[in-house]
C-alpha cells in the first residue's frame, strides 16, 4: 500500500495504517526533535506526542507533503516542550568522572566499529555541533534542523514552520552564520574533507 | 580567518548554496564573487559550516512510536451483551440488598413472637387447671382414657386449638409471622391419657397441631422445608449478581486486550 492510500485509510480511523506511517517516519521525527531539544528523553517524549497529535489531527491534512506536515507537528511539540522548560527550568544530567568532571565522550556513545580515538573524535565533533545548535535560538534551531538535517527545501521548511519562504531564507542564513562562529574553536576536530585550503 | 560580509550577503550566499536563487540573482552573485575575495572566503566558510551540520549522524528512534487504541483515543465498541450483564448484576445486587434487609426486619419481628407466645401459653394453662373441675369425667392427671375423643381430651384439644387459633389471630392482627408454636408441650396441657403417661403424645392432638402449624406458616409462605424463602432468594440473587458481574468484567477485559 502506498503512502497516499495509508494516509487515506488512517484518516478513516484505521490505526494500523497510521502505525505503518509511524514506522516509516519515526526516525525523521525523532531526529528533528533531538536536534531542536538537544536531549534524548525530551526528544522521545516530543516524538510520541507528535504522533498522537498527528493521528488526532489527521483529518486536517489536505494533501501535499506528509513529511512536511509531520515535521510541523513535531516542531510544535518541541516548541511546547521549550515553553514548558522555560516555565520549569531543570538541570541536565551530564556524565561525570570520579573527580566530578564532565565526561565529554561517555562510553555509551562509542561505536564498536571505530578505534577509540576515532570514536572519541566523532563523538566530540557531534557533541560540538549539537552544542552549537543548542546555542541557537529555537527559531534558528528549527530551521537549520529542517533544512540541513532533514534536507527539506525552503518551500517545505516554510510550510513546516507556517512562515513565508523569505523567513526561512533569512533565519537559515543567520543560523549558519552563528554556527560558523560557534564552530571556530572546533575546526581542528574536523576531518580533512572539511578543511579549507588555507587551513591545510 | 573570518570574513566580514553584510547579513544580506550572507543570506544571498546561503540561498546560493542551496540553489534557491533565481537565475538573475545567481548571475549577479557570481559576478560579484569573481571580484570579491571576502565573498569567496565567506562562501567557503558557509559551505563548510553547512557540510559540517549535514554530517551529523542520523539518529535512530530509541523505540517504536506506534499508537495503541488507548493512546489514539479510540473508544472501542463494547460487546452488545456487556450492558445486559452489567445491568443484570446491578439489579441482582440491589434485589439482594432488599431481600437481606427484608429478612432482617422479619427476623427482628420474630424475636418478639416467643414472648407473646409465652404469655398466651400461660392463659391456657390457667384455663386447663380450671377446666377439669368443671368437667364431670375428667380426673385431673389420672383416669385412664379409653378414647382420645372423650370429653377431657376433646376439651384439651379444643382448648389447644382455641389457644393456637388465638395466637394466630393475634399475630395476624398484628401482622406478625406466626411464631413456631410448641406442639410437643401442648399435649401436657390437656388431661393426661394412657399414651401421654407413657410419654407418647396424642396422635389426634399432634395432627391437629401440625395442621395448626401448617396454617400458621402457610398463609405467610415464608418457609419451605428447613430453608426460609428469604435464604433461598438471598443465595440465588447473590449467585446471579456474582456470575453476571464476573461475566461483565471478563467481557470488558477481553475486549480491551
Amino acid at each position: 500500500m502506498d503512502e497516499t492510500a495509508l494516509i487515506y485509510a488512517a484518516q478513516k480511523g484505521d490505526l494500523d495504517s497510521f502505525n505503518r506511517l509511524v514506522l516509516a517516519y519515526q526516525d525523521m521525527v525523532y531526529n528533528q526533535a533531538y536536534r531542536v531539544l538537544g536531549e534524548s528523553a525530551a526528544a522521545d517524549d516530543a516524538s510520541q506526542k507528535a504522533f498522537i497529535s498527528a493521528f488526532r489531527n489527521l483529518r486536517s491534512f489536505r494533501g501535499g507533503s506528509f513529511r512536511g506536515w509531520l515535521l510541523r507537528i513535531v516542531t510544535n511539540a518541541c516548541y511546547d516542550e521549550l515553553r514548558r522548560r522555560k516555565r520549569q527550568p531543570t538541570t541536565a544530567l551530564e556524565p561525570l568522572d570520579d573527580a566530578g568532571e564532565e565526561i565529554e565522550s561517555p562510553r555509551w556513545l562509542a561505536d564498536p566499529g571505530e578505534s577509540p580515538e576515532q570514536t572519541a573524535e566523532r563523538a566530540e565533533l557531534s557533541r560540538a555541533i549539537q552544542n552549537c545548535i543548542d546555542g541557537l535560538t529555537p527559531e534558528f534551531r528549527v530551521v537549520i534542523a529542517l533544512v540541513d538535517v532533514q534536507g527539506l527545501d525552503y518551500a517545505e521548511a516554510a510550510e513546516a514552520i507556517s512562515r513565508p519562504i523569505g523567513t526561512v531564507k533569512s533565519r537559515l542564513a543567520r543560523a549558519r552564520a552563528n554556527m560558523r562562529d560557534c564552530l571556530q574553536g572546533f575546526w581542528e576536530l574536523l576531518p580533512g574533507k572539511f578543511r579549507l585550503e588555507s587551513e591545510i | 580567518m573570518t570574513t566580514r560580509v553584510s547579513s544580506r550577503d550572507w543570506e544571498t550566499l546561503s540561498a546560493y548554496l542551496d540553489g534557491q536563487l533565481s537565475r538573475a540573482e545567481r548571475a549577479r552573485l557570481e559576478t560579484r564573487l569573481k571580484s570579491s575575495p571576502d565573498l569567496q572566503q565567506a562562501l567557503r566558510e558557509l559551505r563548510r559550516t553547512r557540510a559540517v551540520v549535514r554530517s551529523l549522524p542520523k539518529l535512530r528512534a530509541p523505540r517504536n512510536y506506534t499508537l495503541s487504541p488507548k493512546m489514539a483515543g479510540i473508544r472501542q465498541r463494547q460487546p452488545r451483551v456487556y450492558p445486559i450483564f452489567r445491568f443484570a448484576s446491578l439489579l441482582a445486587s440491589l434485589l439482594f440488598i432488599l431481600v437481606v434487609a427484608g429478612d432482617y426486619l422479619v427476623a427482628q419481628r420474630f424475636t418478639s413472637a416467643p414472648l407473646g407466645a409465652a404469655q398466651t401459653e400461660e392463659a391456657p394453662m390457667a384455663m386447663m387447671e380450671a377446666a377439669p373441675e368443671g368437667t364431670p369425667s375428667g380426673p385431673v392427671g389420672g383416669g385412664v382414657v379409653e378414647s382420645p375423643q372423650e370429653e377431657p381430651a376433646e376439651t384439651g384439644a379444643r382448648t389447644t386449638d382455641q389457644t393456637t387459633q388465638a395466637e394466630v389471630e393475634s399475630m395476624q392482627a398484628s401482622g406478625l409471622e406466626a411464631a413456631p408454636t410448641s406442639p410437643v408441650e401442648s399435649p401436657t396441657i390437656g388431661p393426661p391419657s394412657a399414651e401421654s403417661r407413657e410419654g407418647e403424645p396424642l396422635p389426634q392432638v399432634l395432627s391437629a397441631e401440625d395442621a395448626q402449624e401448617e396454617q400458621v406458616r402457610a398463609p405467610f409462605g415464608l418457609r419451605i422445608g428447613e430453608w426460609g424463602i428469604f435464604r433461598i432468594a438471598e443465595i440465588a440473587l447473590a449467585l446471579v449478581a456474582i456470575l453476571t458481574g464476573l461475566i461483565a468484567v471478563l467481557l470488558r477485559r477481553g475486549f480491551q486486550q
